[in-house]
């Protein structure tokens, strides 16, 4: 009897020791494991095509063609409801021109919005802009003095020096543009901006 | 020297946190879509885009956070209201909305709101909840299509006298009030009617007021709330005539 207690003494505390060390392991794994970054899911979405390619073809003029779902589906007026504000969208988005000395300008309805410098960064896969004059998230001209100077205090007004696309599909024929829809960092959910080459 | 120098440190590259202050070399994107909102003649609202741009290398995360701007101009072409966030439900706010000043202050409708329904002194605007009224037309304006609704339902719940002349203040070139121009007149009548039967209740029911009350609710028909405004003034109406 005596030689039974003293083995389930020996056995039961390694068992315990064990069963301990086995809860500090998934302690450590569940703490160590954390949500999975959008960014692999961005880079699958991305053209692979390389600079070169992209460079040579990028150069055109190109006309807005259509927003397209990530499933394909044309879309062509949006319902928007923000809080209070409910809006529609009807579709569209400026025209772009790329021209052989890495000079770009947008253009809506035939007037410049951006113009600036544009190259292909191959190692991160975007298109890079640099704009020739700052741009921001609200339009500074027509806001109060006293609401910009209230976007400013609490950091709402953002400066925009410099942009970057991402390439879906580029051909010679057309050029395909990943718009992100509102997410977070690790989800992902995005439409395309489908522009033809203007001949 | 140490403590003279406490905020130094070996691991101030990731702020004090070497175990999951990780260095996100350069993953940190941020995308703004943004957006112009204009009201058209029939009192819709329009969006129009206007930019997207990806910032590189900014926050605290591994990825892209993408967000959406709505810039909402007002009737003189100036922005009256700006919606921002990573949401197109929720997450989102509104930063710096200069709707109504009242005595130089800034309200908006979520102020107004709040203030109501906690039926306590109007503190962001600086003012007491009585005199809040003159700036509802003005809120009601600034794209809160459903702002109405939300206002009347504080407005029954809270301990708030507004008067219903206060909410149709701010008269505009077509002869009708701001109100009126935004959520419609019958919509308009219908909290009015609202209003006034919580201040006949509250104040003693004037017989008169309360059948004229009680006509401007079935008038409305489709107003908000104006079935509980009929019944709260039909019942008011009976109380008086029986008290």
């Amino acid at each position: 009897m005596k030689i039974l207690e003293n083995k389930f003494l020996k056995y039961g505390s390694t068992v315990f020791s064990l069963l301990i060390f086995f809860v500090f392991l998934v302690s450590c794994k569940t703490y160590g494991q954390e949500k999975e970054s959008n960014q692999p899911a961005i880079n699958i979405v991305k053209s692979s095509k390389n600079k070169f390619f992209i460079e040579k073809n990028i150069e055109a003029y190109w006309v807005f063609d259509k927003l397209a779902t990530s499933s394909g589906k044309i879309i062509r007026r949006r319902n928007i409801i923000v809080d209070t504000l409910k809006a529609v969208e009807e579709v569209s988005r400026p025209d772009i021109i790329f021209k052989n000395n890495k000079e770009y300008k947008i253009l809506d309805k035939g007037i410049i919005i951006e113009k600036g410098k544009c190259s292909y960064d191959d190692k991160n896969s975007i298109l890079k802009f640099i704009f020739d004059e700052p741009k921001y998230n609200v339009p500074i001209d027509k806001v109060s003095p006293e609401l910009l100077e209230k976007l400013k205090k609490n950091g709402s007004l953002i400066e925009f020096t410099e942009n970057s696309w991402e390439i879906h599909e580029i051909t010679n024929e057309s050029l395909s543009i990943i718009e992100h829809l509102p997410h977070n960092e690790f989800d992902f959910k995005y439409n395309l901006r489908v522009y033809r080459k203007r001949k | 020297m140490a403590e003279d120098y406490v905020y130094n440190s070996p691991y101030n590259f990731s702020e004090n946190r070497p175990i999951d202050g990780i260095e996100l070399e350069g993953l940190e994107h941020l995308s703004h879509t943004i957006y112009s909102v204009h009201k058209d003649t029939k009192g819709n609202y329009n969006a129009t885009y206007d930019r997207s741009v990806t910032q590189q290398n900014v926050g605290s995360w591994s990825g892209t956070k993408s967000q959406t701007t709505y810039n909402v101009y007002d009737n003189s072409g100036n922005v009256s209201a700006i919606y921002s966030g990573d949401s197109s439900n929720g997450n989102m706010n509104r930063a710096g909305i200069s709707l109504a000043s009242v005595r130089g202050r800034d309200v908006s409708a979520s102020d107004i709101i709040d203030g109501a329904a906690n039926n306590k002194e109007f503190q962001k605007a600086g003012d007491t909840l009585e005199n809040v009224g003159t700036g509802v037309g003005m809120v009601l304006s600034a794209g809160s299509m459903s702002g109405a609704s939300l206002l009347a339902k504080f407005i029954l719940g809270a301990d708030v006298v507004i008067g219903a002349d206060d909410l149709s203040a701010g008269v505009t070139d077509n002869g009708k009030t701001v109100m009126e121009n935004t959520i419609g007149e019958k919509t308009t009548a219908g909290i009015k009617a609202v209003v006034n039967t919580v201040n006949a209740v509250k104040g003693g029911v004037d017989v008169k007021t309360a059948k004229g009350v009680n006509k401007a609710a079935n008038a409305t028909g489709v107003a908000i709330d104006a079935t509980s405004a009929k019944s709260n003034t039909q019942k008011a109406i009976k109380d008086n005539e029986n008290p």
